[in-house]
């Protein structure tokens, strides 16, 4: 198979084209032009849409969406400025796609993990302020958390991202060229599981110490004598005082409490 | 906790789940992916065991424990853990 010959546009840079497409007007010369600014960046939609495929959105959808973000990131990049069209065309993509995300969904749903995790955070850190009278360095924090630095970073970096989308909004209407965010640390992962794989086996224990807690409260909290316990259930107070015993002793080996070395 | 025959109770399960998730955590890290799922396995499986005897367990009755609400949450944690397996059997392994 031959390579498809180069065209007249192929030796210009993103930049360049972007120029020519200015003085170009609206004609037949621009619409090239737009196409093969396209062209160029379709991998960098393709690879910012990707980011987005948990919103349960078609990617084929999300790249459309990321498409709108290039185009006005070529109508609206400032060439005087000396950042990369590809740097500024990132923002507008990856804000046009969370638009078209957040416009599907009438309200933002945040994983039930997320929002487990960012209760546990905001507890570490008040803990944290409480013991030492200032805030935590990110290590102390992640280590609390029983994370890794990467992966808080992530986690606190989504937690920006739910809010500030509004500002987003106005920022991008009020300045063309916009500096962009830090986000390359946002889908910063476990080299062997997933952020929010990790993220779900975490909620599995917390429910599942929950749940030890509810029974524990019942068990011990109901004033209760045993005989009346035994009565109640049918069983006799004997059998009452072993499951007490077991479950004193697993409260013993309880993992979430584990006696200090 | 006994999975396969005989009695199982709440507190066995729990106990031994809670420790099975953090040993998968360790291996997962330790870049062993399969022991990790195997560890996600057994304990979905060993919740499926249990819900199927819940009724009989004198801890529940004795704790004043909802049992349908206790089954809904251990469906939602088997859930969780059922799409880790798949998340992680379809994650690309690192290089």
């Amino acid at each position: 198979m031959s390579c498809p010959k180069p065209g007249p546009l192929a030796p210009l840079n993103n930049e360049e084209l972007i120029e020519r497409l200015r003085s170009a007007g609206a004609g037949e010369e621009a619409i090239e032009l737009q196409n093969e600014i396209v062209q160029r960046n379709i991998g960098l939609v393709k690879s910012i849409a990707v980011k987005f495929i948990s919103s349960g959105e078609p990617l084929d959808d999300l790249i459309q969406a990321g498409y709108i973000g290039l185009l006005n990131a070529a109508a609206n990049f400032d060439l005087a400025r000396k950042t990369r069209f590809s740097t500024y065309a990132s923002y507008l993509i990856q804000g046009e796609i969370r638009h078209f995300v957040r416009d599907k969904h009438t309200t933002i749903r945040i994983p039930q993990w997320v929002q487990m995790m960012n209760r546990r955070v905001k507890e570490a850190e008040e803990i944290f302020f409480q013991q030492h009278g200032r805030p935590p360095l990110l290590s102390e924090l992640a280590a609390s958390v029983d994370l890794t630095e990467a992966q808080l970073t992530a986690l606190l970096r989504g937690r920006e991202s739910m809010t500030y989308v509004s500002i987003d909004q106005d920022r991008r209407s009020s300045d063309p060229n916009p500096a962009p965010p830090q986000t390359e640390h946002l889908l910063v992962e476990s080299d062997a599981l997933p952020f929010d794989a990790r993220m779900k086996i975490l909620l599995a224990i917390e429910e599942l110490t929950e749940i030890q807690r509810t029974v524990i409260r019942g068990l011990f909290y109901q004033g209760m004598s045993q005989s009346e316990v035994g009565e109640e259930l049918g069983i006799s107070q004997r059998q009452v005082s072993r499951v007490k015993q077991r479950v004193l002793d697993d409260l013993r080996g309880s993992l979430f409490d584990p006696p200090e070395s | 906790m006994r999975e396969a025959s005989g009695t199982v109770d709440l507190l066995s399960l729990i106990g031994s789940a809670i420790e099975q998730l953090q040993q998968c955590i360790n291996l997962f890290e330790g870049e062993d992916r399969s022991g990790g799922v195997q560890h996600l396995t057994t304990v979905i499986r060993s919740i499926g065991t249990y819900l199927e005897q819940l009724d009989a367990d004198p801890i529940v009755q004795l704790a004043g424990v909802d049992p349908a609400s206790l089954a809904d949450s251990l469906h939602h944690v088997q859930s969780d853990l059922s799409s880790v397996v798949q998340q992680v059997e379809h994650h690309p392994t690192p290089s």
